[in-house]
């Protein structure tokens, strides 16, 4: 038997400004998700990734100055689909190479979310 | 016109582009944070009309806070100054807040979750402590470690009603206590006394938090 817990997908949150985080885990709960995060930073990202199970994540571009590639970049590593939560100047100051990754406008309707998300599984 | 003056005007259009969107995407991350605050006050207030107090207050803040990081160029903001800022909106006179030493400027990174916290502060206080009557007063104590590693906030209430611990976490004891430390690794130590709170803040201003 599969239990309810188990078969909620983990979504890692990756936010640098704790109340939209707040909002995000809160929104993603009452969607039926699971939680892993929230991350201010990239390197917080990273230990979560590392040690946690992480089904998908949620991707601000900029935190606090610093780019999130590189956890984009272990994402891609290990297969694991996520979403730029962002704006368009927020796609801007990635390298070109990052910016065909699927990306939903912040901030962002459940409805929107739940339609993104499901785009990646 | 000549090929030069055509050059100009295109670098000069797309530096309005940039800086258009630039301004969008600030627009956006404001109306983001606008709508979580939303979300929090929802489940922490009771009927609409504490509500909607509650909101116009943040809202104010997150306003006078842009009005500082603007007139300050962006970079950073004086600490003494962003201490005024965040508690004058809610004295009674001038005489019920006293800033005492210097922090120096705090980086923008820093000015913003520190302002909110300080904010929070400030409307707890006329809520429950000493602003919420003529003779409170408060003394904040401003200054940097030795080594100028940390900014250290000493908030100390008095002369307001006989303080008792909060029964449950709202909104703002959440951006005070988890705010601070999320976005800027910062600690935040509340102490609870009868006779008024004391707030201890302690926050990295460089990068030894992360």
């Amino acid at each position: 038997m599969i239990s309810e817990r188990s078969a909620a997908r983990r979504i890692l949150v990756v936010e640098d400004a704790f109340l939209t985080a707040e909002s995000l885990v809160a929104m993603l709960g009452e969607l039926g998700y699971a939680v892993a995060g929230p991350a201010p930073s990239p390197s917080a990202a990273r230990r979560v990734i590392e040690d946690e199970r992480v089904d998908a994540a949620l991707l601000d571009v900029n935190l606090r100055g610093e780019l999130v590639t590189p956890v984009v970049d272990r994402l891609v590593a290990l297969g694991i689909p996520f979403l730029f939560l962002t704006t368009l100047a927020g796609l801007d100051i990635l390298p070109e190479a990052y910016r065909a990754f699927p990306s939903l406008a912040k901030p962002c309707t459940p409805d929107a979310l739940q339609k993104a998300l499901n785009a990646l599984f | 016109m000549t090929e030069r003056d055509v050059d100009e005007h295109e670098r000069h259009r797309a530096h309005l582009e940039f800086l258009l969107r630039e301004l969008h995407h600030r627009v956006r991350n404001t109306l983001a944070m606008i709508l979580a605050v939303i979300d929090q006050l929802g489940t922490s207030t009771g009927s609409v009309e504490e509500f909607a107090d509650a909101l116009k207050a943040r809202i104010s803040g997150i306003a006078d806070l842009h009005e500082a990081l603007d007139q300050e160029g962006s970079a950073e903001v004086d600490v003494v100054r962003m201490v005024r800022m965040a508690v004058a909106p809610h004295t009674s006179s001038d005489g019920q807040i006293e800033i005492r030493g210097s922090g120096g400027p705090a980086p923008t990174q820093v000015a913003m979750p520190l302002y909110m916290a300080l904010h929070e502060l400030a409307i707890n206080a006329k809520k429950h402590g000493a602003l919420s009557v003529p003779d409170g007063r408060i003394v904040v104590d401003v200054g940097v470690d030795r080594e100028g590693r940390f900014l250290e906030i000493t908030w100390q209430e008095s002369d307001g009603p006989p303080v008792t611990p909060p029964e449950r976490q709202g909104f703002g004891m959440t951006v005070i206590k988890r705010g601070l430390e999320y976005e800027a690794g910062g600690q935040v130590e509340l102490e609870f006394e009868p006779s008024g709170l004391r707030a201890r803040l302690r926050v990295p201003l460089g990068d030894s938090s992360r």
